[in-house]
């Protein structure tokens, strides 16, 4: 499939940002971090605009973004439109989250209650975003479990990774949250390599199921003499020329470098400028890795009408 | 709404295209540019169009490959002109997120309400046969309309009825008509010829039927003979028998 920057920067910016309220919202509750209400005014501010970029990002895919306040309307059935609801309905609570840090509000329910209504809905936003691309039959790479599952774990990693950089920066002890957020990247990788080995299964159909022809196929004539929208979306074949180099890449930077300058961060201890040139180090490293493993997510990926040009293409690596 | 009819179309038109009879010479996809270039999806657009590197919108693209041609086996070529199917269970329906995507109850004709489109091109990842196309120019998404304003168009000959490429067809390998009945010339082709859908691994439950190569005269001389096979009749029967004593 054509990774569209748009499209890559949407899901992995987002993705970061609604991660980001679920880790917070989870190390308030169960890791008792109490943060001054500026610094948890950063954090909000932090999710509010990653997944702002990113939605906005979604837009420039679009051939006609005037019409997008349309995509609200087929939640009943669509991903894709459940996903834009979901995405709004969560700037409500985060915004109520924001006033209150903003503010000063002490009242601890109310702040209680907007962090987990904010959490809830980032958790739905994130699966939406997946479902959009595990729904699809026609895509077989992405159409399993593992996409959604991937697609929050990604969200957690790297918006464990921002939470470690606000906190490191405005100073405060983080060694409390290094050892789950290094946790969650392991996982991350681990079911990501497992991903990786799987994907490249052959799906459902065939170029005989495709056609019902029998015996070997090879396409003869082909039906156009110049590029077509198909070959363009789903035609894109780079991918698979240099996915092991970029998969090995996207390891070293987004698992092992992560890893590594946590785990320094926890033994040189006290906060400070070390700390937190170390985090923000891991969390260059965490995002650049995600956006590659988002670019295979899409370059990789086989489109069934493919069967009907195999081999049409093998050899051209410029598509 | 992009959910599907709840009750299934009382009518399934679509099309039945014999492999058999396909030429591959490309009328039907020419016709269909035309028709639809004016028609009510118009225009089905082009860019580039009278230098390098065009690119355009087309509804319907002729395939043709080589099957069967492995050691031993008989080669031959295949002409597989594919267009949307009219799915059941469109996919490219329910994935729509502004609605402009739907399925019409009365008929089971998928259909585009382009001022609705945004041109997100999700439908056409979602069909996993590449029916549908990003028109370059309008930004809008197209895709066959059984040509709806012809097969229901009063102004036109009743025998002008049906869509252009089939109308444009010059072996008669396209055929329209209501897959649901099956009473309908269409049905029947189907019940006789073992008529097949494509792909039916993706549940899509296309209405589209595609009729297979009818076993040739050589293979079928070929079984006759393996199989001893000297039924003659009258002149021949007799002189067979006279040889043979």
């Amino acid at each position: 499939m054509h990774p569209a920057p748009s499209i890559i920067f949407f899901t992995v910016m987002a993705g970061a940002g609604y991660g980001l309220v679920i880790d917070f919202c989870l190390a308030v509750l169960f890791l008792d971090l109490v943060v001054e209400p500026v610094v948890g005014a950063i954090i909000v501010l932090a999710a509010l605009v990653f997944a702002a970029a990113g939605l906005s990002s979604s837009l420039l895919h679009l051939r006609r973004p005037s019409r997008a306040r349309l995509a609200l309307s087929q939640w009943r059935s669509s991903w894709l439109s459940r996903e834009g609801v979901s995405a709004l309905v969560t700037f409500i609570p985060l915004t109520a989250l924001l006033f209150c840090y903003g503010l000063g509000v002490e009242t601890p329910w109310l702040v209680q209650a907007a962090l987990i209504a904010s959490a809830i809905g980032a958790l739905v936003t994130i699966f939406c975003t997946a479902m959009i691309y595990a729904s699809l039959r026609s895509v077989p790479s992405w159409h399993q479990p593992l996409v959604p599952l991937l697609y929050l774990l990604f969200g957690l990693m790297a918006g464990g990774l921002i939470l470690m950089a606000i906190l490191a920066l405005s100073g405060m002890d983080i060694r409390t949250i290094i050892w789950p957020v290094i946790a969650v990247v392991l996982v991350t990788w681990v079911i990501k390599l497992f991903y990786w080995r799987g994907a490249a299964g052959a799906g459902l159909s065939s170029p005989q199921s495709a056609t019902g022809l029998a015996g070997n196929l090879r396409p003869l004539y082909p039906p156009h003499s110049e590029a077509n929208y198909l070959l363009d979306e789903m035609g894109f074949r780079v991918g698979r020329k240099h996915s092991v180099k970029l998969k090995r890449l996207a390891l070293i930077l987004g698992a092992a470098i992560p890893c590594l300058f946590l785990l320094l961060a926890q033994i040189l201890s006290s906060p400070g400028v070390i700390a937190s040139v170390l985090a923000i180090l891991a969390l260059l490293g965490g995002m650049i890795s995600i956006f590659i493993e988002r670019w295979l997510f899409f370059a990789e990926a086989k489109h069934t009408v493919m069967l009907y040009y195999e081999d049409a293409l093998a050899g051209s690596t410029s598509r | 709404m992009t959910s599907l009819p709840n009750t299934p179309p009382e009518k399934r038109l679509g099309l039945v295209i014999d492999l058999d009879a396909c030429v591959g010479c490309h009328a039907c996809a020419v016709a269909c540019k035309e028709w639809n270039t004016g028609g009510i999806v118009a225009p089905l657009s082009d860019k580039n169009p009278y230098q390098a590197e065009q690119t355009g919108a087309w509804l319907n693209r002729i395939h043709g490959f080589e099957a069967a041609a492995g050691e031993g086996e008989i080669g031959r070529t295949a002409y597989f002109p594919k267009s949307c199917l009219h799915c059941e269970d469109a996919p490219c329906v329910t994935v729509c997120p502004t609605g402009a995507s739907y399925k019409r109850p009365e008929d089971g004709i998928v259909l585009v309400n382009e001022d609705a489109c945004m041109g997100c091109g999700l439908c056409a990842w979602a069909c996993p046969y590449g029916a549908r196309e990003m028109d370059p120019l309008e930004g809008v998404m197209k895709k066959c309309t059984l040509c709806v304003d012809r097969i229901y168009n009063e102004t036109l000959d009743p025998a002008d009825r049906e869509p252009a490429c089939v109308a444009a067809c010059p072996t008669s390998a396209r055929h329209f008509g209501d897959l649901a009945d099956p009473q309908s010339a269409v049905s029947k082709m189907v019940a006789a010829r073992s008529g097949y859908d494509l792909m039916p691994e993706q549940a899509c439950r296309p209405t589209n039927k595609y009729l297979p190569v009818r076993k040739k005269q050589l293979e079928r001389m070929t079984e006759q003979l393996a199989a001893g096979d000297t039924t003659a009749e009258g002149f021949f029967s007799w002189l067979d028998r006279a040889l043979s004593s």
